[in-house]
Formats: C-alpha cells, sequence, structure tokens
C-alpha cells in the first residue's frame, strides 16, 4: 500500500476523526488549526482558523454538520463543518482536553484539566439552547478527589459518559441519577489513559494507556474483555469495523528515550480481538504514533504520528486474505 | 484505491490550456496530454488516470462539492501538492506465520543433547573433555600427516584454496553459510504459465497440502491488476518446496499447464 501523507499541521497531531460514511477525515494538532480532508484522495477540504492554542480533541457529529474543537485557549468551540465559521465559543476556564457529540448530536460534552486554581469538570451542553444558559449536566470530578480526566467518549445513547483518568482509572458517569458518583469506577491500567475508542455498534470500548497495555471493556457496565500487551506506552487504539481486529499505535515520548532499554519506532499493531494475539504491523511513521482511526468501512485506516503527518493507508489485499488459523 | 484526477499542475494549464488534449478509451483510461513552455523549452506532459465511477450516498455526494475553506480556500480543485503527498510503498509485516516457526523450530535443539565433544563425541564440552590432553595431540599429529602427505605425493603446484587444510575449513564455512541462506529464500518455487484469473488465494489453496508455505507472490499487472502469468511460492522447508515441485509440475490447471521448478 501506498498511504497518503497529509501535510496540514505545523505541530504533532494530537486527534484525527472520520466522519459516519469517512469521506472526511478530521485533524487537530498542538498548532492552532484543524483541518478538514477527503480521505479517498488526500486533498485537504479546509482549515477551522479561530483557536488560540494548542488543540487537544475533535468530534464531528453524525450528520457531519457541526464540528467540534477543544483548545488549551480555554475554549470549546462548535463550528459550521461545511464553512468552517464559529457557531457557538464555549468559554471555560481550563484547558479543554476531551469531548464528543452524543449520539443525536444535540448534546455536546467536554471535559476540562485540573489546575491548582481551577478544578476539572465534565462539562453538557445542549446545541439547542444559547451560548449563555446554563450547562446541562455540570460534574465537578476534582471536588470528588478523582484525578483529572485525559479522555473521554459518549456512553450507550445520551445517558452515560465514559472518562479515562491521569492514574489509569475508567469510570462511568449515568445523567440519570440523582447523585453525581459514578455508577461504576475500575482502575484497569497504572498509568494514564490515553485514548478510549467505541467499536461501530457502541457495544465495547478500547482504552490506551501509557502503562503498554490496552483493554477492551463492555459499554455498559465497563466490565473488562479483553488486554492487549505491548512493550511501550500506547497512545491510541481503535476496532476494525468488519473484522476481529484491533489496531495500536504509540511508542515512548522523546522526553522518556532514556527510562526504557527499548527505542526505536513504534508500528502501528494489529491485534486479533479475541485472541489478543498480534498478527502484524505497519512501520512508517517517524516517532510515536498520537491517534490512530479506523475509516468506517474497515478498508483503511490511518495513523497520525508525533511527526506532525497524517497517514491514510489503503490496506492490501493480503490484509483482508489474512486470517489466523484456529487448529 | 481509485486514482482521483490531479490538477497541481493548474498553472502549467493557465499558460497552454488550448493545448491539452484528453482522450478516453474503452478500457476506463483517460489520458491527458498537456504542452508547457518553460525557459523556452517546450515540455509534453503525460498523465495517464483510471477512471472509476463509484455509487455515494447522497450526503457524500453533495459534500463533495463543498467550497474549500479556512488556509485551503485558495487551493485549486484537486490535489495540493503542498498539504498531501503519495509517499513510498509500505508493506504490511505479518507475523504469526515466522514466530509459529522460530517458536516450534528453536526449542528442539537446545533440549537434547546440543553439547558433543570434538575430541570424543562425549556429551560434554571440548574443552572439559577428559582425554582432552591426549586425543588433541593425536588429532594434530594426524592432521598434520595427511598434510604433508598430500603435498608430498603430487609435487605439482597447488593452490592455495586447493590445499588440503584450506579446502577443509573452506568447505565448512561454506557449509555453515549455505545453512543461513537457506532459512530464508531457497524453498521458493517460481509457479509458471498460471492462467490470468489465478489469485494468490488459488495458490494458497493449490500449495497449501504440500506443507506449510510461508509466502506468496503473484506478479501482477501495474494497471489491470491481473496476474502476469507466474508467481513465487515460499515454503517452509525443503522438502515441502521438493515435493510441491513433484506434485503441480505439469499439472493441468485451467486448461493450463503449470511449470513447477526451483526459483533462481
Amino acid at each position: 500500500m501506498k498511504p497518503i501523507l497529509l501535510q496540514g499541521h505545523e505541530r504533532s497531531i494530537t486527534q484525527i476523526k472520520y466522519n459516519r460514511e469517512g469521506d472526511l477525515l478530521f485533524s487537530s494538532a498542538k498548532d492552532k488549526k484543524p483541518n478538514v480532508w477527503f480521505s479517498i484522495n488526500g486533498e485537504r477540504l479546509g482549515t477551522y482558523n479561530g483557536h488560540n492554542g494548542a488543540v487537544w480533541c475533535i468530534d464531528i457529529d453524525w450528520e457531519t454538520i457541526n464540528f467540534m474543537s477543544g483548545s488549551a485557549d480555554n475554549t470549546c468551540k462548535i463550528w459550521d463543518a461545511r464553512t468552517g465559521q464559529v457557531k457557538t465559543n464555549y468559554e471555560t476556564k481550563n484547558p479543554v482536553r476531551s469531548c464528543g457529540f452524543s449520539y443525536s448530536g444535540n448534546l455536546a460534552m467536554y471535559t476540562t484539566d485540573s489546575t491548582l486554581k481551577e478544578n476539572c469538570y465534565i462539562i453538557v451542553r445542549d446545541l439547542r439552547l444559547s451560548e449563555q444558559d446554563s450547562p446541562v449536566h455540570l460534574i465537578d470530578v476534582t471536588g470528588m478527589k478523582f484525578p483529572k480526566i485525559t479522555s473521554s467518549i459518549w456512553g450507550s445513547l445520551e445517558d452515560t459518559v465514559i472518562t479515562g483518568h491521569e492514574t489509569g482509572e475508567i469510570m462511568l458517569w449515568d445523567f440519570r441519577k440523582t447523585s453525581s458518583e459514578p455508577n461504576y469506577k475500575i482502575r484497569p491500567h497504572t498509568k494514564q489513559v490515553m485514548d478510549l475508542q467505541k467499536d461501530k455498534d457502541s457495544t465495547c470500548f478500547i482504552s490506551a494507556s501509557k502503562d503498554f497495555n490496552s483493554k477492551l471493556f463492555d459499554l455498559e457496565n465497563i466490565k473488562e474483555l479483553k488486554c492487549f500487551k505491548t512493550e511501550k506506552p500506547v497512545n491510541s487504539a481503535a476496532i476494525s469495523p468488519i473484522r476481529d481486529h484491533v489496531l495500536l499505535g504509540g511508542g515512548q515520548e522523546a522526553v522518556d528515550a532514556a527510562l526504557y532499554s527499548k527505542s526505536g519506532k513504534f508500528e502501528a499493531r494489529f491485534f486479533h480481538l479475541i485472541f489478543e494475539q498480534e498478527f502484524a504491523k505497519v512501520r512508517d511513521h517517524f516517532g510515536p504514533i498520537n491517534y490512530v482511526a479506523f475509516h468506517p468501512d474497515g478498508k483503511s485506516y490511518s495513523s497520525a504520528g508525533e511527526d506532525g503527518f497524517v497517514r491514510v493507508h489503503y490496506l492490501d489485499q493480503s490484509y483482508f486474505d489474512f486470517d489466523i488459523k484456529y487448529n | 484505491m481509485p486514482i482521483v484526477e490531479q490538477s497541481g499542475l493548474n498553472w502549467a494549464r493557465e499558460i497552454d490550456e488550448k493545448e491539452t488534449e484528453i482522450e478516453v478509451n474503452e478500457e476506463g483510461y483517460k489520458k491527458v496530454i498537456e504542452y508547457k513552455t518553460e525557459n523556452e523549452k517546450k515540455y509534453k506532459i503525460t498523465n495517464v488516470f483510471r477512471v472509476e465511477k463509484v455509487r455515494l450516498p447522497k450526503s457524500v455526494a453533495q459534500r463533495k462539492e463543498w467550497k474549500k475553506f479556512g488556509d485551503s480556500e485558495s487551493d485549486a480543485p484537486g490535489l495540493n501538492p503542498a498539504t498531501t503527498i503519495i509517499t513510498d510503498e509500505v508493506l504490511m509485516q505479518f507475523l504469526t506465520k515466522k514466530e509459529e516457526v522460530e517458536k516450534t523450530e528453536t526449542p528442539a535443539p537446545a533440549s537434547v543433547s546440543a553439547i558433543k565433544c570434538r575430541l570424543c563425541k562425549g556429551d560434554h564440552w571440548s574443552a572439559k573433555c577428559p582425554h582432552k590432553d591426549i586425543l588433541e595431540a593425536k588429532l594434530a599429529a594426524e592432521a598434520n600427516q595427511k598434510e604433508t602427505a598430500a603435498s608430498a605425493s603430487t609435487g605439482a603446484y597447488v593452490p592455495p584454496s586447493r590445499r588440503p587444510g584450506a579446502n577443509a575449513l573452506t568447505t565448512a564455512g561454506k557449509k555453515v553459510d549455505f545453512g543461513k541462506t537457506l532459512n530464508k529464500d531457497d524453498f521458493s518455487v517460481r509457479v509458471s504459465n498460471l492462467p490470468e484469473e489465478a489469485t494468490e488465494t488459488d495458490l494458497q489453496e493449490l500449495f497449501k497440502p504440500f506443507g506449510k508455505v510461508t509466502r506468496v507472490f503473484l506478479a501482477k499487472d501495474k494497471t489491470k491488476q491481473v496476474s502476469r502469468g507466474f508467481a513465487f511460492v515460499t515454503f517452509s522447508n525443503k522438502d515441502e518446496a521438493q515435493r510441491a515441485i513433484w506434485g503441480v509440475n505439469d499439472y493441468g490447471y485451467n486448461h493450463l499447464i503449470l511449470k513447477v521448478e526451483w526459483s533462481k
């Protein structure tokens, strides 16, 4: 396969996401402008100009109408995906670390970092209300003595949110409950949870952690189902929508190079979802991979790295012919 | 992946727009010939595109018409070489097969008496041989005798590479090297006279009965993606490859007689 290299960012990539049909690929980096690309040929459709700091998280709604981005400039912006104009600008007191649209696209959830002065919050806004209205849900995470949130996704329907924390906890919050304590709280990882991604039909989700592991959980009760072990920090994990495969991306940061004996680049690694066995790898990034995403048709995937490039890979026939022998 | 029309050369088009020729042939290939003049030299640029029709959801088709915005606002339709680059071929490396082979083969020699004394052929290191002193001296004397006898018997010039001592060394060395290279490539067979519609999976099926097929390479036409009539099939050991040659050579496959031989 000949990957398409997307060179739209000046700094390391933080997140990439496909829209529902997979024709558009959104990317954000530590520079100020999220980009959108046609995934078929890598043509850049546009950039969303307006942030004034690193963009940590992005999301696109079901119909590709609204695009959301959370940034270190203490704002979470909702954009018109088509024109790149800001529709709504939610001010926060801290950098926005993770964000996501609900299934309907009417609710926008984002989480903020905790600092010395300010607490870490989970905030849910209704896009049908105005900017000044108070949030639909507001949970003070630091107030409950929980570590800060580093990644988050919507759970089933629009009732729950799943968060991954700095010290390896994963929690499920149910908004239907009157008390704001999390419904489930586990600590499957020993280090920071870098990424959470749902599978196609929202029955399970996968976590990626700096403790070298990636784990698969049930979406309803966050029960641990599978564990994928590597020997490098895992920055991102994605589940194939068509096959029982899992894709992991990661690698050690340059800062940590002295801490581990093994160096070198981290490949995009393919694991079998059920057997937890690694069966293939693709090495092409220079430096660690920060985010991986499967195309919704499962025939291509994209990886984005610390090197600032996004690579769109159309998988070869050999990948589809490959099958693990069962006997 | 469909090749989408590139128009990164739009500046060339502006100069000589009239001289662009477009041909579309029956197989769905579009040929675009452009002429441009640069430094008073005229260049002819021929691009061949494969035209593919794809059914898309309505929403996707609509999004294709979206105007570019932000930093891409001034980009022409098509790829902008500043932001999009088609990179070199990258291969997906499959692991399980290799690892399985390593796992099954490596422990075997380590388990049973891998240690063999060079002197008395006993089950211990040569350095720790109880008969070391006696045997070593004996062997050395024997070797010396042979050498002198050989060189003395003919009297003619013997090149260093042919001399008995050297000979033993080189053959031994060669044997070792040979064994190493054999591990990788030398169990492949070349299959030729394949039908055009043969695929890699067909070959897998065909050669599976003879042993573990570690790799199949089917030469394909660059544009049409059909078989060019030959392929290389790699087995995990020599016997299997040899059996495959005996088994499939002259085998009738889809009205063609296959030819299978050792690949060189």
